[in-house]
């Protein structure tokens, strides 16, 4: 006849269905090795029932509910609009590969990039940082110092 | 009065607060329920963490993310129940996140426990809970919740389960071996306690 296992659990904690419950006492009556696992989960039991109430600190609950009002007032964008911002970034990256013209050296092309870039940042200002990253790798360095923040070009 | 110096309506059941519209604010509300929930949740961060440090991180957490997700209680549903998975779910995604916290298995532990058990007629009245606790501390996670939940709160099998996010009869299960672990671990504890010596 097998030993019970967490029935021995469960007909401790009262949990089993009648007909569960009276399997298990016929089991018990029969089994002394169950009846000593059962008094020893009986014992376990009333050791844990030993350990004391772990009261919070006063403050906590407080300080708790003060965190939660600041959250509340933090403005944080959810992830589907941060999913939806990598995804235009994605797809910016992708169509400057795709449409735009393959880069120029002269000083011409250059404003035009700038101009482009000025635009597009205005409207998409997520993409703003790939799109100089992309612009930054296309240009020739003297339009770059060129454009530099200056007196002339703040 | 709570600890959260509101003051609660007695007429009015706790978990139905969530449903008044005598145009409290959303955190009013929350605050409230949380309030009236507190020390139990509490309870159960510190037997989760083990300690009275992360037990308050874990429960500052759990409230953070529980009143994001405030919109979502189901007024006239148990908030206890509700809170106490969120918090579960942090504990559980703090575990995964933090790779320095080794976590046992129930064989591994068994002679660090055992070599603490001293004589239990030598104990002190009121001590014996060092002992329990640090057995406690060394279950693995999933047991180590159920127990909290079972046997240190009093909570159905069913409750659990919600709370735990799995079958009644994994409840069942990892609290039999829970038990049984902690019966080994603490077995001079276990013998005194039949005899009636403690």
């Amino acid at each position: 006849m097998p030993h019970l296992t967490d029935q021995l659990s469960a007909y401790l904690d009262g949990t089993l269905t009648p007909e569960e419950a009276a399997a298990v006492a016929s089991h018990l009556a029969e089994c002394a090795e169950c009846r000593g696992t059962l008094d020893d989960l009986q014992a376990v039991r009333n050791l844990l029932r030993t350990v004391p109430d772990r009261a919070p600190h006063p403050s906590l609950l407080p300080r708790t509910l003060a965190r939660v009002g600041a959250a509340a007032h933090r403005k944080v964008a959810p992830r589907w609009m941060i999913a939806a911002a990598g995804a235009a970034v994605g797809l910016a990256l992708l169509l400057q590969v795709r449409l735009l013209p393959a880069p120029h050296t002269d000083r011409a092309a250059g404003i035009w990039y700038f101009q482009q870039h000025a635009v597009f940042a205005a409207a998409h200002p997520m993409t703003d940082v790939a799109l100089a990253s992309y612009l930054s790798s296309v240009l020739p360095y003297e339009v770059l110092r060129e454009w530099s923040a200056t007196p002339q070009n703040p | 009065m709570t600890s959260a110096h509101v003051t609660l309506n007695s007429t009015l059941p706790v978990d139905e607060l969530a449903r008044t519209t005598d145009g409290t604010s959303a955190r009013d509300r929350f605050a409230e329920l949380l309030a009236a929930h507190w020390d139990r949740a509490y309870r159960f961060a510190y037997h989760l963490t083990g300690n009275a440090a992360d037990s308050d991180d874990l429960i500052q957490q759990a409230a953070e993310e529980a009143f994001r997700a405030f919109h979502r209680f189901q007024p006239g549903t148990r908030f206890d129940r509700w809170f106490f998975r969120i918090m579960h779910n942090s504990f559980v995604d703090r575990i995964r996140r933090d790779r320095r916290r080794k976590i046992f298995s129930l064989d591994e532990v068994t002679g660090v426990v055992t070599s603490d058990a001293a004589d239990p007629s030598a104990i002190a009245e009121g001590a014996l809970d060092g002992p329990v606790l640090r057995a406690l501390r060394a279950l693995p996670p999933d047991p180590r919740a159920v127990i909290a939940l079972v046997d240190l709160l009093g909570l159905p099998y069913d409750d659990a389960a919600e709370i735990l996010h799995c079958p009644v009869g994994t409840v069942r299960s990892r609290l039999h071996r829970a038990r049984l672990a902690l019966r080994e671990w603490l077995r001079p504890y276990v013998d005194a306690m039949k005899r009636g010596d403690l």
